[in-house]
């Protein structure tokens, strides 16, 4: 199921040398809109960058509690699937439940040449989170979890005044993301989580995680899990200052899509390095 | 507390938690305002979670004073989980009827054991 928010930016052969895609993913009860800038600015650089909505989320807002997170892990391990042969080097990233996917994919793909996870939601325990949110683990369990919803926060995950206002205007007039969490749709989420905490052993490909220090959302507990358990060697983890949970959007959006075209580049370039060197070997053994 | 004093109540909010989840059930799809639908969802799950609390000092009673009838009380605690385990939106009809068909059956126990 696809909506006119999705988006593919592929280069044509004469516009780049680079043979690289990004798979991006949005995050819960949001939409590609919200990853469109930061797909521009990986579509710039020279990377073809693919992002589509996940099921469920979409222009009729009774779908997504039809929807489980099984639903979400088929539709991107199928994107994956059907992008990846296309590439030399493939990236996924996420935001929030996208960034939770992105880790399902590397732990069942090795073939993936980097993961960048912003904002990974594994545990709701932002500080802006509802007070009443102590009653979550009985509501969650049983049938009141479809009755259930709680507002999106105030802030809408970002700490910027002037960009969040323009969101909250964009929200109202759109369907680009829901001013609400139906609670089915969070027990999807904790429920991927502890399906993704389980085999985060098995994530060997490189990956960047960014958080943010103060995430309405998420605590930093998310991002320290998926760094401490994961096998990558090639891990690096960067902590924010000034940002809430939409990291694309928020003061430190210059710096985080920065640190993503970097941690691509090293990738890319020390592929690069180590099939010349291969070459190099290679001449090196015919001289011989 | 008195075992009589603990009925009572149980029964009180036994017999507030039916009419309130019949109005969710109702006004679910109705409420269009996020904050009011969650406000009452969370009034409804505020009411859910003493339903529970006292159905397990009836059990727990029930164990301390090894009386059958009070610990068959218990399962009245359970089913509302199991029924949440096999819910799923397409058949939220039929899985919120079961629950409130299980709401009704305890008040019914309560008042025999009364």
């Amino acid at each position: 199921m696809s909506y006119e928010i999705d988006f593919e930016l592929r280069h044509t052969d004469k516009d780049t040398d680079k043979n690289c895609g990004v798979l991006l993913f949005h995050g819960l009860t949001g939409s590609p809109f919200e990853m469109k800038k930061y797909g521009n600015f990986l579509y710039e650089l020279g990377f073809d960058v693919f992002c589509y909505s996940f099921p469920g989320h979409g222009e009729n807002l009774d779908d997504i509690q039809k929807v489980t997170y099984k639903d979400w892990c088929n539709f991107a391990q199928e994107k994956y699937s059907e992008l990846r042969p296309q590439y030399k080097d493939f990236f996924v990233s996420g935001l929030c439940l996208g960034a939770a996917i992105s880790l399902y994919l590397a732990e069942n793909n090795k073939d993936l040449t980097g993961l960048i996870a912003l904002s990974t939601t594994l545990f709701l325990d932002g500080f802006c989170m509802p007070k009443r949110k102590c009653l979550m683990p009985i509501a969650l369990k049983t049938i009141f979890r479809y009755f259930y919803t709680f507002p999106e926060d105030e802030c809408l995950g970002v700490k910027n005044t002037t960009t969040r206002k323009s969101l909250a205007k964009l929200m109202s007039k759109t369907t680009i993301g829901m001013d609400n969490y139906p609670l089915n749709c969070v027990y999807e989420l904790l429920s991927l989580s502890k399906f993704v905490r389980k085999n985060l052993k098995k994530v060997e490909t490189p990956i960047l995680i960014i958080h943010s220090k103060f995430d309405n959302l998420t605590s930093v507990k998310s991002a320290k899990v998926v760094y401490d358990n994961i096998s990558s060697q090639n891990k690096k983890y960067i902590e924010l200052e000034d940002s809430y949970h939409m990291v694309l959007y928020d003061n430190e959006k210059q710096f985080v899509m920065n640190s993503v075209a970097e941690f691509i580049h090293d990738l890319v370039k020390s592929d690069k390095d180590e099939s010349i060197a291969e070459k190099d070997a290679n001449l090196e053994n015919a001289c011989v | 507390m008195r075992m009589s004093y603990l009925i009572n109540f149980t029964l009180f909010i036994n017999i507030l938690i039916i009419p309130l989840f019949f109005l969710d059930m109702i006004l679910f799809e109705k409420i269009e305002n996020p904050k009011k639908k969650g406000d009452f969802g969370s009034l409804v799950i505020f009411v859910l979670t003493f339903y529970l609390v006292a159905y397990l000092l009836i059990f727990g009673f029930g164990i301390y004073a090894m009386k059958l009838e009070y610990i068959i009380a218990g399962i009245f605690i359970i089913i509302p989980f199991i029924i949440g385990r096999f819910a799923n939106y397409e058949k939220l009809k039929f899985y919120s009827a079961l629950q409130l068909l299980s709401f009704i059956i305890s008040l019914g126990y309560l008042i025999l054991l009364k």
